[in-house]
C-alpha cells in the first residue's frame, strides 16, 4: 500500500512551519512558495496536503511537456529540464498538492526518500503517513463545513 | 529586494513611495516602531484626526522557523489613552510581510472613500472598501482573499466599531485582536484592511543554529504554555467579580470555565506557534475565539453562563472592539446603574441579554460608553469605579498577579502583557516574539537567534538599545501630558498588593533604574 503525507485534523494547529521546514531541505531558504506541502485552511479545519502518489495520477498524462514520470513506489517525479512550469499538473491535481516554484518548475512531494523532514519537524505530531484508505479517519468534514459568522 | 525600506502611503493623496531613513538603521521590530512614532508624531494631535500616524514594523525573526515569532507590531498614539499606542498581533501577517522585505508600514492621512491596502512585493495599491463596510473582520479577510484568489494572503482588518471610531476597537488577524484602541486610529483613515502578500527567500546566516533551537524552544514553549481558559481556572478563587469589586467564588469559575471547555471546538495557532494557544468554542451555531478578554466579560459582570459569554465575545470579534474594554465598560456601566444613575441601558449585574444588547450598542459609536471607562467616568462622576491605567480598560489578570500589575502602572500603554522579568519582556517585544511565550525564550536564547539571523549587534547593544526605547516612549508621553500620577492603579487593584507608600517607593526604584528623574521624566 503506497503511504503518503497527511495531517490529522484533529491535531494540526494550522502553523505552517511545515511549509518552510520543506523549502529549507529541498531548496536552501525559508520560503512557503517553494514548499512541496501546503496548508490550508477549510472553514476549521486545517490541512496539510501533499502529493497522494495516485494509483493513476491526473498529472502525469496532463504534462504537456511530458516532464512528470511516476517511479514504481508511487512517487511522481519531475525532469526539471523538461517542466517548464505552465501549471496544468497543479489544475487538474485534485487535492491542491502541487505548488509551482516561483522559477517555474513543479514542486511535487517525493517523501525525502521515506524518512519526511515535515514529519520530523511537526510540533504538534498531526504530519502521518497514511494510505489513501485511511484519508477519511484523519479528515473531520464537520469542521470543514462550519462557517464563521455573518455580517 | 527592499531590504529594511519603510513604505509610505499617505491615503489622502494617494500617494505611496518608499524609503530608506539612516537613523531607522540601528532600531529594529519593536523598538523601531517606537523609534519611527516619536519621529512622525511631534506635538499634541488628535489621535483620530488626519495628523495621527500608523506605523507597523515586522519582527526580525517573522518567516523564519522561531516559535511564535511570526510578529508585526502596530504602533500610533492610542485614541483610548491619548499617549503611547502599541500592540502586536503574530501570524500570517507578519511572515508575508518579512517575505516583501519591508522593515516598516507609514500610513498618513485620511482617505476620501473607504479603502484598503493590498500590498504584493514592491506594489502597493489603494483599492475601494465600500462592499466590505460593516463587515466582521473575519468577512472582511475572507472576501479580500476571495477578490485577489489568494488564500495564503496575511490580512488584518477592522469590524463595525473601528468604522465607527470606539475608542477601544480592534485590529484584527489570526484569532487575536490588538488593544490601545488602534482599531479606531484605521477606521478614522476610513481604511478597512491590508492584505500583504511577499515572494522573497529567508537566507539567514546561520540557519542551522536556527534549526536546532527551533526544536528546543518549541518543546519549552510546548511544556510551559497555558491557554487563558487554563489559566482562569488555576487563578479560580483569586479572580475578580462585579466591577473588581470582589472575588468570583471558586464553584462560579468552574461553573463558566468547566463549560466553556465543554464547548470547545477545535485549538487554533497562528502561523509559526507550534502550540494551539487559542480555543474555539461553540454554542447555539456561534463559533469563538475564548480569550481572557470573554472571560473577563463575564466575571466582570457577574454572568458565568458559558453560552453567554460565547456569544459576548464572538459579538466582540465580529464588531471589532477589545472583549478586555468591554468587559470593563458594561462592569463600570452596571455599577453605575446599582447605584441609581439614569444611564440609558437597563444593564445590571448578572442580566445577559441586556449586557448583549449593550455591547451591539457602545460598537456604533455613539454612546459616551463607546469612548472608554476613563471618558464615561468623567462625565458621570464615578472616577472611583472606573477600572482603567492611563484609560486603558483594566485586564483582570492585574487582579491577580502583583507583577502584570505593576508592570501595567509603569506601562507607557495602560497594559502589560509581559512576564516576571519586566526586562525580559521588554527585550520579547522589541524582538516580537509572543508574549505567551515569555517561559519558554530566555535573553540569551534571544541574543542567540538575533545573531543566527545575521544583525551585526551584540547582546550589549541590544540592550542599550532596548532601554533607549523605553526613553523614547516615555519621552513621546511627556509630550502628550503624562504625569507621574498617570503611572498609578485603581484602588481595587492597588489594596490587593501594595500598602501605598510601598508602590510609590517601587515606582521609584524602577524610575531610577532606568535612569529617570525622581518625577518620572527623562533626565
Amino acid at each position: 500500500m503506497v503511504k503518503f503525507i497527511f495531517s490529522d485534523t484533529d491535531r494540526c494547529i494550522g502553523c505552517g512551519l511545515c511549509e518552510i521546514i520543506c523549502s529549507w531541505h529541498k531548496e536552501g531558504v525559508f520560503n512557503p512558495l517553494k514548499s512541496r506541502i501546503r496548508t490550508v485552511r477549510l472553514g476549521f479545519a486545517d490541512i496539510a496536503a501533499a502529493c497522494r502518489m495516485c494509483e493513476e495520477p491526473p498529472c502525469v498524462p496532463q504534462c504537456p511537456s511530458r516532464a512528470l514520470t511516476q517511479r514504481e513506489d508511487g512517487v511522481i517525479e519531475v525532469d526539471e529540464e523538461k517542466c517548464d512550469g505552465c501549471g496544468w499538473c497543479a489544475e487538474v491535481c485534485p487535492y491542491g498538492a502541487i505548488n509551482i516554484h516561483p522559477k517555474k518548475t513543479a514542486l511535487i512531494c517525493d517523501m525525502c526518500g521515506g524518512d519526511p523532514e515535515c514529519v520530523k519537524a511537526c510540533p504538534t505530531d498531526a504530519l502521518i503517513m497514511v494510505s489513501q484508505e485511511e484519508v477519511p479517519k484523519y479528515l473531520r468534514k464537520d469542521l470543514m463545513e462550519i462557517e464563521l459568522g455573518e455580517i | 529586494m527592499r531590504d529594511g525600506m519603510t513604505l509610505m502611503v499617505d491615503l489622502r493623496s494617494g500617494s505611496i513611495h518608499t524609503k530608506k531613513d539612516e537613523g531607522e538603521r540601528e532600531y529594529l521590530g519593536g523598538g523601531l516602531g517606537a523609534y519611527m512614532l516619536n519621529k512622525h508624531i511631534r506635538g499634541d494631535v488628535d489621535a483620530i484626526g488626519p495628523e495621527n500616524v500608523l506605523i507597523i514594523t515586522s519582527g526580525p525573526f517573522a518567516g523564519l522557523p522561531i516559535p511564535a515569532a511570526s510578529g508585526i507590531g502596530i504602533f500610533s498614539k492610542s485614541p483610548l489613552t491619548g499617549y503611547f499606542g502599541e500592540d502586536y498581533l503574530f501570524g500570517a501577517f507578519g511572515n508575508q510581510m518579512s517575505r516583501t522585505g519591508y522593515a516598516s508600514i507609514v500610513i498618513r492621512g485620511v482617505s476620501e472613500r473607504p479603502v484598503y491596502l493590498y500590498i504584493d512585493d514592491g506594489v502597493c495599491t489603494i483599492k475601494r472598501a465600500d462592499e466590505l463596510l460593516g463587515l466582521s473582520p473575519w468577512k472582511t479577510e475572507e472576501k479580500i482573499k476571495e477578490a485577489m484568489n489568494d488564500q495564503s494572503l496575511g490580512v488584518i482588518s477592522i469590524g463595525q466599531a473601528g468604522e465607527n471610531k470606539v475608542r477601544y476597537a480592534t485590529i484584527y488577524g489570526d484569532f487575536q485582536y490588538s488593544g490601545s484602541g488602534l482599531g479606531a486610529v484605521m477606521g478614522s483613515k476610513r481604511l478597512k484592511a491590508i492584505a500583504i502578500k511577499g515572494s522573497n527567500d529567508i537566507r539567514p546566516k546561520d540557519p542551522a543554529t536556527i534549526l536546532e533551537m527551533y526544536k528546543m524552544l518549541s518543546k519549552k514553549m510546548e511544556e510551559s504554555f497555558v491557554d487563558d481558559l487554563d489559566w482562569a481556572y488555576d487563578a479560580r478563587g483569586k479572580l475578580p467579580a462585579n466591577n473588581f469589586k470582589g472575588v468570583s467564588s471558586d464553584s462560579n469559575v468552574k461553573k463558566l470555565i468547566g463549560g466553556l471547555k465543554e464547548r470547545e471546538l477545535k485549538k487554533v495557532s497562528f502561523q509559526h506557534c507550534p502550540v494551539a494557544c487559542k480555543t474555539l468554542c461553540q454554542s447555539d451555531g456561534i463559533v469563538s475565539p475564548i480569550t481572557i478578554g470573554g472571560i473577563s466579560i463575564g466575571l466582570l459582570n457577574g454572568i458565568y453562563d458559558p453560552d453567554t459569554v460565547i456569544k459576548a465575545e464572538y459579538l466582540c470579534h465580529t464588531l471589532g472592539m477589545d472583549p478586555r474594554s468591554v468587559a470593563v465598560v458594561a462592569a463600570f456601566a452596571n455599577e453605575l446603574k446599582e447605584r441609581g444613575d439614569e444611564i440609558g441601558f437597563e444593564v445590571g449585574f448578572g442580566k445577559k441579554e441586556e449586557l448583549l444588547k449593550f455591547i451591539e450598542e457602545i460598537s456604533k459609536g455613539k454612546s459616551i460608553f463607546s469612548e472608554g471607562v476613563k471618558a464615561a467616568a468623567k462625565k458621570f462622576g464615578a472616577e472611583n469605579s472606573a477600572m482603567h491605567s492611563k484609560g486603558a480598560e483594566l485586564s483582570i489578570d492585574t487582579f491577580t498577579d502583583e507583577n502584570i500589575a505593576f508592570g501595567t502602572a509603569i506601562s507607557h500603554s495602560g497594559s502589560y502583557h509581559g512576564g516576571k522579568d519586566y526586562d525580559t519582556s521588554n527585550l520579547l517585544s522589541v524582538m516580537m516574539v509572543y508574549p505567551k511565550a515569555y517561559n519558554a525564550y530566555s535573553k540569551e536564547d534571544l541574543y542567540r537567534l538575533y545573531a543566527a539571523v545575521g544583525r551585526e549587534t551584540d547582546g550589549g547593544r541590544l540592550g542599550e538599545m532596548k532601554d533607549k526605547i523605553n526613553d523614547i516612549k516615555r519621552e513621546f508621553n511627556i509630550r502628550q501630558g503624562w504625569r507621574m500620577d498617570d503611572d498609578t492603579l485603581p484602588q481595587r487593584i492597588m489594596e490587593n498588593f501594595f500598602e501605598e507608600d510601598v508602590f510609590l517607593q517601587k515606582r521609584l526604584d524602577y524610575y531610577r533604574s532606568m535612569g529617570w528623574a525622581e518625577e518620572g521624566s527623562k533626565r
